[in-house]
């Protein structure tokens, strides 16, 4: 600092001298907080999305084994679908895998839904949500995920017993958390009714 | 040596942060829920606890007493994210299964509360035990809690069934309103136990 701001009026104030005495360590703590997180978020940031695309391709993997996935360009009129795959086993078309992230009860699921070309469910995979644990949590379970296979739609959600063919048994205590998994299922179905024809070729 | 035998009894029994102090108790209420999450809270916050302690004690004479607060958070939250940040690039398992606790240690008053009753008036290593002693103290409480919640909300300990087939499972305990309940119990009963032995 040069001699004349120092012996200024302003800086002889000692309402001013206070608050420099109190902010500079916060404002040199904050730095090198700051700066450290700057390296490690430089450093794991490719590791971090690696594994993120490394789980989406798992999932997919789940859904339809053995297939090669290819991102495709999409328009989504739901706001829910994030990416859209299609799937090819051997050169074949095998359908197509859907990312869509419908709202749960506390932040958004992320979830995978595949569809055979004959726009039937084929699977849905969880990737990652924060329900309510041992209550929407349980979304993620098999057994609960395995009734949405072979569905066409529209499906509905039931709170005890399916009835219809496209019957959801909601979970129980999770109603909204079943409803939000529904959704995001009948948005990739009628995502593929309307898209399949055009990238199956 | 005494001295720290004292501590460890202070953090996991006369002076526990959850059942003595009534700290930490929004994370207890939320995870509580199951055995596996206890535990791992329990140590993740175990964990920083200990680094955060040992930086603010190392701190205490360079921080001003009136910006003391501020610092402590931007130092909890920097250790708190840069531990999340690690732990999914390098143990994505580990990650995945405490991935939503992580955040939830950053607002945990336990570690603010020892920052500033204990580590900001003590030296280092009195500060990591007192880290430590208060640490093992949560995950003690957590566990308690858990267990007796998923026994009874989800009839199961660890995730494997253990009540006989017929057992309905008590939804209450897994909902908010049963964490309250069965921590006031707890209280309870921390209490009369304490008084008995004096």
């Amino acid at each position: 600092m040069n001699k004349a701001l120092k012996q200024s009026k302003f800086m002889q104030n000692p309402y001013v001298q206070e608050i420099i005495r109190l902010a500079l360590p916060l404002l040199i703590i904050t730095v090198i907080v700051a700066g450290v997180l700057g390296a490690v978020d430089a450093i794991t940031a490719d590791k971090i999305a690696e594994l993120a695309v490394q789980k989406t391709q798992n999932a997919m993997g789940a859904i339809i084994s053995g297939a090669q996935f290819e991102s495709v360009d999409f328009t989504d009129e739901t706001g829910i679908i994030n990416e859209v795959y299609t799937a090819s086993v051997g050169g074949q078309y095998a359908g197509m895998c859907i990312r869509v992230s419908p709202n749960g009860f506390s932040d958004v699921i992320e979830m995978i839904v595949g569809i055979s070309p004959e726009n039937t469910v084929l699977g849905v995979e969880i990737v990652s949500s924060s329900e309510t644990s041992g209550l929407g949590s349980r979304a993620s379970e098999d057994e609960w995920r395995a009734q949405f296979v072979g569905k066409t739609g529209p499906l509905t959600v039931q709170k005890n017993t399916a009835t219809g063919e496209n019957d959801i048994v909601a979970i129980t205590g999770a109603t909204i958390t079943s409803r939000a998994v529904t959704e995001g299922v009948q948005a990739a179905l009628d995502y593929a009714a309307a898209h399949q024809p055009e990238v199956s070729e | 040596m005494k001295d720290i035998i004292k501590q460890f009894k202070e953090g996991i029994l006369t002076n526990n942060p959850v059942f003595v102090q009534f700290l930490g108790m929004c994370s207890t209420m939320a995870i509580s829920i199951k055995i596996q999450n206890g535990l791992g809270m329990g140590l993740a916050a175990t964990a920083v606890l200990i680094c955060s302690n040992v930086v603010i004690s190392l701190l205490r004479k360079v921080i001003p007493a009136k910006v003391r607060i501020a610092s402590y958070i931007v130092i909890v939250a920097g250790f708190v994210t840069a531990i999340d940040l690690l732990m999914q690039a390098y143990l994505p398992d580990l990650s995945e299964s405490l991935g939503v606790f992580i955040p939830l240690i950053v607002v945990n008053c336990i570690i603010l509360a020892r920052a500033e009753a204990f580590a900001s008036k003590n030296k280092v290593l009195p500060s990591a035990i007192d880290g430590l002693a208060m640490g093992l103290g949560f995950t003690f409480a957590l566990l308690v809690m858990s267990t007796i919640r998923e026994l009874l909300g989800s009839g199961t300990l660890a995730g494997v069934q253990v009540m006989p087939e017929g057992y309905e499972p008590v939804m209450l305990l897994i909902l908010p309103a049963g964490g309250f309940l069965t921590l006031g119990f707890l209280v309870a009963l921390f209490q009369k136990i304490m008084k008995r032995r004096g």
